[in-house]
């Protein structure tokens, strides 16, 4: 068979072959309306100068390489900086964020360059609620009420290590992640200008309605019925930094966070942060025949980044 | 934020949604699509001064990549259904995986179906995309050189499977597994 015959053939099986010309429809232009109205990231240096960046980088290394070999070194010393969604972390640094909501608080290290990465919830009480750890190979140690698992994972891993360097839209993928799609009835997506923790920021609210089976309260059986679930992430308004996050359904919040503190962190002190830290015993590890009264348990300090020296 | 980037972002958006809609049809179903063109523009506006003078292979780039994560994103929800023990009341159905199709048209997506995505990817950029090789390359994400060899050999095999009379049965119609 000729390859203009299988051409024409091919050609003649396209299930579209009008592909544009229609006219924009008034979804396009709402669509076109909210798109314009998310904030944009800050613009990253373009791609012609990575060459003479890169340059200037190795020669700026020769430099601090000379000074570092001259001065005593300090495993003291790091430096921290604000981090965007997206940002370019350099080799060895930590991506550290903390996030509050839901009674809980929520503090997570990554190292991109390793891959390694860990993340604690601690209760209201201070109290250690789970502690996830992720190694540079996909193993993922978790422990929560009193139970340890280990995990070998790449896409658990990746999904954990992003819940740190990417968490606002890390949990909106979670959010509707597992729905199944043929229960969908409508989808939409729209922006609006809000405050969100006293800040100025854009609320981007996805929503979509299922088909979904809820419990009859009487006691009868479930009946299939409309919900409409809603996910929304908080970015400033004018950085585009993200903010916070909140899912729940109709108006009703069911949960959200605040993201407190998202850098970047250097030096032995954020390393340090990677590791794993003891957990409370299991009470069933613990069959003693004379019970004695235990402090509840509490979240093992870790080291923390100083203030920056410079 | 110029209001030159606002304007230009609103012409290539006026010019293209339809086009980049049209290929996230002919790959999926109306729902999905309709993410695709959601993601695919929002990237664009993000990236605005990534996008090149001529948009459109970009464009089309961008929305390979965007069906591929709401595909992974599927299969994943599927799985956890399935985990679940629940059961899926329809599958999506796309274009190609319509079974309505009839004659030269259906022995040719049943033969198509049978192919791995990389060399459907490419056999639709040309037949049903209308790109040449240089912009069919930039939304393949490869070099020309690579497009063409990947659309010669898509090309023999598919000529293989229509010689060798694949049916056009509903089961012939349900693509493989994507190749990762």
């Amino acid at each position: 068979m000729s390859r203009s015959e299988i051409h024409r053939r091919l050609a003649a099986a396209n299930p579209l072959p009008d592909r544009a010309g229609e006219p924009i429809s008034h979804a396009d232009a709402q669509l076109l309306a909210h798109i314009v109205a998310t904030p944009r990231r800050a613009r990253r240096a373009p791609v012609r100068l990575v060459g003479p960046v890169v340059g200037i980088a190795a020669a700026a290394a020769g430099v601090v390489a000379v000074v570092a070999l001259v001065r005593v070194p300090d495993s003291s010393r790091h430096e921290v900086e604000a981090v965007g969604p997206g940002a370019v972390v350099s080799r060895g640094a930590v991506v550290h964020i903390v996030a509050r909501g839901s009674g809980v608080r929520v503090e997570g290290w990554a190292q991109p360059s390793t891959g390694r990465a860990r993340i604690v919830t601690v209760g209201r009480n201070g109290s250690l609620r789970e502690q996830i750890a992720v190694s540079a190979d996909a193993r993922v140690r978790r422990w929560t009420l009193g139970q340890t698992e280990v995990r070998r994972s790449r896409a658990l891993a990746a999904r954990e290590r992003r819940l740190v360097t990417d968490r606002v839209d890390e949990l909106l993928r979670e959010a509707f992640e597992g729905v199944d799609r043929s229960a969908i009835l409508h989808r939409g997506t729209s922006t609006r200008r809000v405050r969100f923790a006293g800040r100025p920021a854009v609320e981007t609210r996805r929503i979509i309605v299922v088909r979904a089976a809820v419990a009859d309260r009487a006691g009868g059986p479930a009946r299939l019925q409309r919900q409409r679930w809603f996910a929304s992430t908080f970015r400033d308004a004018v950085s585009g930094a993200p903010l916070g996050f909140q899912r729940g359904v109709g108006e009703r919040v069911q949960s959200g966070e605040q993201l407190v503190v998202q850098q970047v962190i250097g030096g032995q002190a954020a390393t340090a942060n990677l590791d794993w830290q003891p957990v409370p015993p299991s009470p069933q590890a613990l069959p003693t025949a004379t019970p004695t009264p235990q402090a509840p348990p509490t979240m093992t300090p870790t080291p923390g980044p100083t203030p920056a020296t410079h | 934020m110029a209001v030159d980037d606002r304007v230009r972002f609103e012409s290539i958006f006026r010019a293209h949604v339809g086009a980049v809609r049209a290929y996230a049809r002919r790959r999926s179903d109306a729902a999905t699509a309709e993410d695709v063109v959601a993601d695919t523009f929002l990237v664009c506006w993000r990236r605005l001064a990534d996008v090149p003078g001529d948009p459109l292979p970009w464009l089309y780039g961008v929305a390979r990549r965007a069906l591929a994560n709401r595909r992974r994103a599927a299969r994943r929800a599927e799985s956890a259904i399935e985990r679940l023990g629940g059961e899926r009341v329809a599958a999506p159905t796309g274009p190609v995986e319509r079974a309505e199709w009839s004659g030269d048209v259906a022995g040719i997506l049943a033969a198509m179906a049978r192919l791995g995505e990389r060399d459907r990817e490419v056999l639709r950029l040309d037949a049903w995309e209308g790109l040449d090789a240089a912009d069919a390359a930039r939304a393949a994400g490869c070099s020309v050189t690579a497009y063409r060899v990947r659309l010669h050999r898509a090309r023999r095999r598919l000529a293989a499977r229509l010689d060798a009379g694949d049916a056009p049965s509903c089961l012939a119609l349900r693509p493989q597994k994507e190749r990762s």
